[in-house]
């Protein structure tokens, strides 16, 4: 009877936790749009998990195992839910790593919910659900700790109350909530019941009613849960709310105001606006202002364009003069003109626009710039261009026609981040990119070709209606594809994007700028930018120049490209050329040879990836840096984790090769380690009349849960203990210089220690092992017993 | 100076051994009361023995003596008693026409003073100065006392009608108090058997003689105190004097008397050391007769025995590393 009870008992535990867990779960809907995608497997992992929790806790499986049987479960689960194959291995892992790396890249670019047209971060969401799922279980019903595992279903809670909108939603935190205080009531009622019979006309059925353990129990249980529950409800508003931004997940969309917070090339928003709204005026002596740079995009995943991290030194303020940017030569002929800004209220910018490069510039509010880039981000949350007006100098640099001023493309002079190239892009991106780029001799040539690919050779049209959605993965390809019917249509930021990365992997530096192409005359010297405006083009790498920009959109909607980009490219032939004019060096590399290890450039086309329509995502050597630097966490944690036993067993064989002290030292830090009291201040007899209670029987076969203790446990130990007793006695009282420790003194105490250890509990004995006490905790000293005497 | 063989500390226990055998064929059921009697004897110390009539003080004392080939002297002390009967008297002897010292009964290897408490402060502060100096000073003239001299005092409880309390000083100079207690059914129907016959003491030889206990009290003298047994010893002293519920803690005297027992209850336990268990164990008896309970103590009925319990749990044993 005994048994079937508690096997329910186990079921329903395991099952509450379950539908707990689930139920907390249901809290993360607000990251994606296609809720039903990560709910269902879910739950069908929640009940798998709890049903193996349940039996394997039954016939008694230690709480590892069960652990290691549900995690097993849960993986196997979701690489089959991912990667279509229970068995994560070869091409399913690939899968699902892929999978998982897309994801995020989705949670880190895309704001919540996530839109069902961008690669789904539903395999973020099952994992992180499973984990949860196991470690609840494991915490409340493997561990029997089911307070704690409410921080669990806290942190299952809290993810979204930062993250999304609409926050974690109250249905999801009744359910949990109620699941959870289940929990608990059972937890303790189970403890209680353990202390023997309740009281009670029917103490055999703990199910019933009129028993008073169990009216006291839920009535207390009622208490505290609606109690907690109320103050789950009434007190958020009065307490400060953490602005928590775990992945960079950015603001939801805008309504009439133009706001860029966190720049993304996605301004068709902006531009396909019906009304075409101010958003900037200006005065400035510039004859023909043109572009007006808001921020710039250095890092690409493969999916948007971000700003990447940024550090900017406190000196870097927008109060006067800024350094000019690098790499820009002084032989360079300029003009340098001032311009006056005025943003109206409409314009929220967390990033202020400026003319590049700018020689100073002037704005109130503690906006700084990014010395690689230039560009001036608001430090304070609350600052935006809303309603500022703000001064800069600018220059008008004049490269001429000829390229005389662009030399290489300078690749060590710039972070490694511009010319990252994220694994897994279309393979036709790279074959674009070195077909238009075939023939040229050099970098600046290069970057020629690729815009005149775009503007001219390669038949794009810009259409802002026709573009494909977004500018990553398929719509990449798509919009490369020439035989695709929606191929080879585009806007702006399609355009940019497109040529910056195909810039990098022919080895130029690139990154993506975004801000206003061209200014309405007003007259008088004024002019004004609007949201139809909007613009984002490439800008790249080369010495003597610095950052260039490059205008791969058509005319149709930027009328022209810079001078110095539209010089005509007489290919060479396929063949090497022999001699080159002095201003562009023989020394590109074609694109071939960029596979070169310090670089994640992708190398050709991985003959492995599944169907090799995807650019070889693989690199050997991230997949070697990551695996040796996975290995090396392994090794770290495995360290920490053996550190403290193996000091022990240093310390312990330390002391069992010394004196009677040594020895004595050490059976003090055995007791130490297992929660065995040591009266302090007390002779040894005293002491070994308390441990020698304490004794348990070495060599027990099946521990149970309570070991016997005592002399009769193990005579052996208890009187191996009585000669270590004298032994200490000798050497602390007797006359000095008669002492001598009898042999087999470190034996007899190592047989206590045993002893010792087999009278405490498993879980006791386990961290007498890995986590032992006695490595922080050192036994009172006698320097404030002294006093007491008074000498 | 010799420090004493394991042998000798061996022999100490055999001998003590013959006389605890021997008294105990007397005392039924007391080994703890004997085993008392038997530290203070080995310790050079002087024995009281309190507690009502009738529970076999005098008959242990008496069995004590017995055991030991020497002379025994027992003075009954009863309010008339006068000091002179303690220490001695000097006689005018016509014969030789010189005064003449007529010992007391004081003079003996043990002396049994039976009812102590029911003589005048007068003639109990008789026995002060034979007690702590070992001699006798009567008309300018000192006798000294032959070793081993023991004073063995029983004593009523003070409630007792008839009774003086011992003045502090003198209780101070017993080493030890100890009471007997009633004896437990089983010893007292076995006492019924033997005592009832024939008088059990009336069998009783002698199992060592003045000389070897001479010897033995040699050997206990040489038994080693660590550092930490005396500091410990000090300390639980120390704490009596400052223990608020204590208007006289105990003396320097009963530092010295405490480790001095302790010595010979080392040797008692075959060992040429001593264990600061052992200064515990005698803390009670050494200590509590010496002590007086502040008013607050003894109105709310916390005796010696019950503070000192408190101080020896307090005090912790140094621990001094080997």
């Amino acid at each position: 009877m005994r048994g079937r009870s508690s096997f329910a008992y186990a079921l329903l535990l395991s099952a509450i936790a379950g539908a707990t867990t689930w139920a907390a779960l249901l809290s993360w809907r607000g990251f994606t749009v296609t809720t039903g995608r990560y709910l269902a497997p879910l739950l069908v992992l929640a009940v798998v998990v709890a049903g193996t929790g349940a039996v394997l806790r039954w016939i008694g499986s230690p709480a590892v195992v069960t652990l290691a049987v549900q995690t097993l479960l849960a993986v196997a689960l979701l690489s089959n839910e991912i990667g279509g194959n229970p068995l994560p291995v070869g091409a399913t892992y690939d899968q699902v790593i892929l999978a998982l790396d897309r994801a995020l890249d989705s949670a880190q670019v895309y704001a919540a919910p996530i839109p069902a047209d961008v690669p789904t971060v539903v395999p973020l969401l099952l994992v992180g659900g499973a984990f949860f799922v196991v470690v609840v279980d494991f915490l409340a019903c493997s561990l029997r700790r089911v307070p704690i595992a409410g921080l669990a279903l806290l942190a299952i809670y809290s993810v979204p109350a930062g993250l999304t909108e609409s926050g974690p939603g109250i249905v999801a935190f009744v359910l949990a909530a109620v699941g959870y205080l289940a929990m608990l009531h059972l937890d303790s009622r189970e403890h209680l019941l353990k202390w023997g019979r309740p009281l009670g006309p029917d103490s055999s059925s703990p199910w019933t009613d009129d028993n008073p353990v169990l009216d006291a129990m839920r009535v207390g249980a009622g208490r505290i849960g609606t109690a907690a529950m109320a103050c789950a409800i009434v007190l958020p508003p009065f307490v400060p709310l953490l602005d928590l931004d775990v992945f960079g997940i950015g603001p939801g969309d805008g309504d009439t105001n133009i706001e860029i917070r966190n720049p993304r090339t996605d301004l068709r928003g902006d531009l396909e606006r019906e009304a075409d709204v101010p958003l900037i005026r200006f005065r400035t002596d510039d004859p023909s202002p043109s572009y007006l740079r808001v921020a710039v995009l250095n890092r690409f995943t493969g999916v948007e364009w971000s700003s990447g991290d940024r550090g900017v030194s406190d000196d870097n303020t927008s109060t006067g003069q800024v350094p000019l940017p690098q790499g820009l030569s002084d032989a360079v002929p300029r003009t340098p003109y001032d311009y006056d800004f005025e943003a109206f209220d409409n314009f929220e910018s967390t990033w202020l626009p400026t003319p590049y490069p700018a020689t100073s510039v002037v704005a109130d509010g503690d906006w700084r710039y990014d010395e690689d880039t230039m560009d001036f981000i608001a430090v304070p949350d609350d600052l935006t261009t809303q309603g500022l007006d703000w001064q800069a100098s600018g220059l008008d640099l004049d490269y001429g026609t000829t390229g005389e001023y662009f030399r290489d493309s300078g690749i060590d002079a710039v972070e490694d981040e511009f010319l990252d190239v994220p694994g897994g892009l279309p393979s036709i991106v790279r074959s674009e990119a070195v077909n238009a780029t075939r023939g040229a001799i050099s970098d600046y040539e290069a970057a020629l070709l690729l815009q005149d690919y775009f503007r001219a050779s390669g038949g794009f049209r810009y259409d802002l209606d026709e573009a494909p959605t977004g500018i990553g993965g398929e719509a990449f390809s798509t919009f490369l594809d020439d035989s695709d019917d929606k191929g080879r249509v585009g806007y702006c930021e399609q355009f940019a994007s497109a040529m910056a990365v195909m810039a990098r992997m022919v080895g130029i530096p690139a990154r993506v700028a975004v801000g206003f192409l061209e200014p309405q005359p007003l007259g008088n010297g004024e002019w004004e930018y609007s949201s139809h405006d909007l613009h984002a083009w490439p800008e790249l790498y080369f010495e003597g120049t610095g950052w260039v920009r490059f205008e791969p959109t058509p005319s149709l909607r930027a009328e022209e490209a810079p001078d110095y980009s539209t010089v005509p490219v007489d290919r060479e032939p396929e063949t090497e050329p022999t001699s080159n004019p002095s201003t562009s060096t023989p020394t590109r590399r074609p694109p071939d040879d960029q596979n070169e290890p310090t670089r994640t450039a992708a190398p050709e086309e991985d003959l492995t990836s599944e169907d090799g329509s995807a650019d070889d995502g693989i690199d050997w050597t991230t997949v070697l840096v990551r695996v040796g630097t996975g290995l090396l966490v392994l090794l770290v944690l495995l360290l920490v984790a053996t550190t403290p036993r193996t000091l022990r067993r240093r310390a312990r064989d330390r002391r069992l090769a010394g004196g009677p002290e040594e020895l004595w030292d050490e059976l003090r830090a055995t007791a130490t380690d297992l929660a065995v009291p040591w009266p302090d201040g007390r002779t040894p007899q005293e002491i070994g009349r308390v441990l020698v209670e304490h004794l348990g029987e070495r060599g027990a076969t099946d521990r149970p849960e309570r070991p016997r203790t005592g002399p009769d446990a193990d005579p052996e130990a208890a009187s191996a203990l009585e000669r270590a007793v004298v032994a200490i006695e000798h050497a602390r009282y007797a006359r000095p210089g008669t002492t001598t420790p009898p042999p087999g003194l470190a034996e007899d105490v190592r047989i206590c220690c045993a002893s010792l250890e087999a009278g405490v509990t498993r879980r006791i004995g386990l961290r007498a092992r890995w986590l032992p006490p006695s490595l922080t905790r050192r036994g009172r000293t006698n320097a404030d017993q002294e006093d007491l005497v008074g000498v | 100076m010799t420090h004493p063989e394991a042998a000798d500390v061996a022999t100490v226990a055999r001998v003590a051994g013959r006389i605890r055998a021997n008294v105990e064929r007397v005392i039924e059921g007391k080994s703890e009361v004997v085993s008392a009697s038997l530290v203070v004897l080995l310790a050079e110390g002087h024995l009281l023995l309190e507690d009502v009539p009738g529970v076999g003080k005098t008959m242990l004392s008496k069995a004590l003596a017995r055991s030991i080939d020497s002379t025994v002297r027992r003075i009954q002390f009863t309010p008339d008693l006068l000091p002179s009967d303690v220490t001695g008297v000097s006689v005018y002897n016509q014969q030789t026409r010189e005064f003449e010292f007529r010992p007391g009964g004081v003079f003996a290897n043990i002396v049994i003073g039976d009812e102590i408490n029911r003589a005048s402060p007068k003639t109990q502060s008789a026995l002060l100065e034979c007690m702590e100096e070992r001699q006798v000073t009567v008309d300018n003239a000192t006798y000294f006392l032959e070793q081993p001299f023991m004073v063995i005092a029983t004593q009523n409880p003070v409630e007792m009608e008839g009774t003086y309390a011992l003045p502090e000083a003198q209780r101070d100079r017993f080493m030890a108090r100890v009471s007997i207690g009633y004896p437990v059914p089983a010893a007292e129907i076995a006492m019924l058997t033997s005592h009832t016959e024939f008088n059990p003491l009336d069998d009783l030889e002698p199992v060592t003689d003045g000389a070897e206990l001479r010897k033995l009290c040699g050997i206990v003298g040489q038994v080693h105190v660590a550092e930490a047994v005396q500091r410990y010893a000090v300390a639980v002293t120390s704490a009596t004097r400052q223990h608020p519920e204590l208007l006289l803690g105990a003396s320097p005297r009963a530092t010295l008397h405490l480790v001095r027992a302790a010595k010979a209850y080392a040797a008692l336990h075959q060992r040429d050391y001593v264990l600061p268990d052992d200064v515990r164990a005698l803390v009670q008896p050494v200590l509590a007769h010496r002590l007086l309970p502040s008013a607050e103590a003894a109105v709310s009925g916390r005796g010696t025995s019950a503070i000192l319990e408190g101080i020896v749990a307090e005090v912790p044993v140094p621990e001094i590393r080997s």
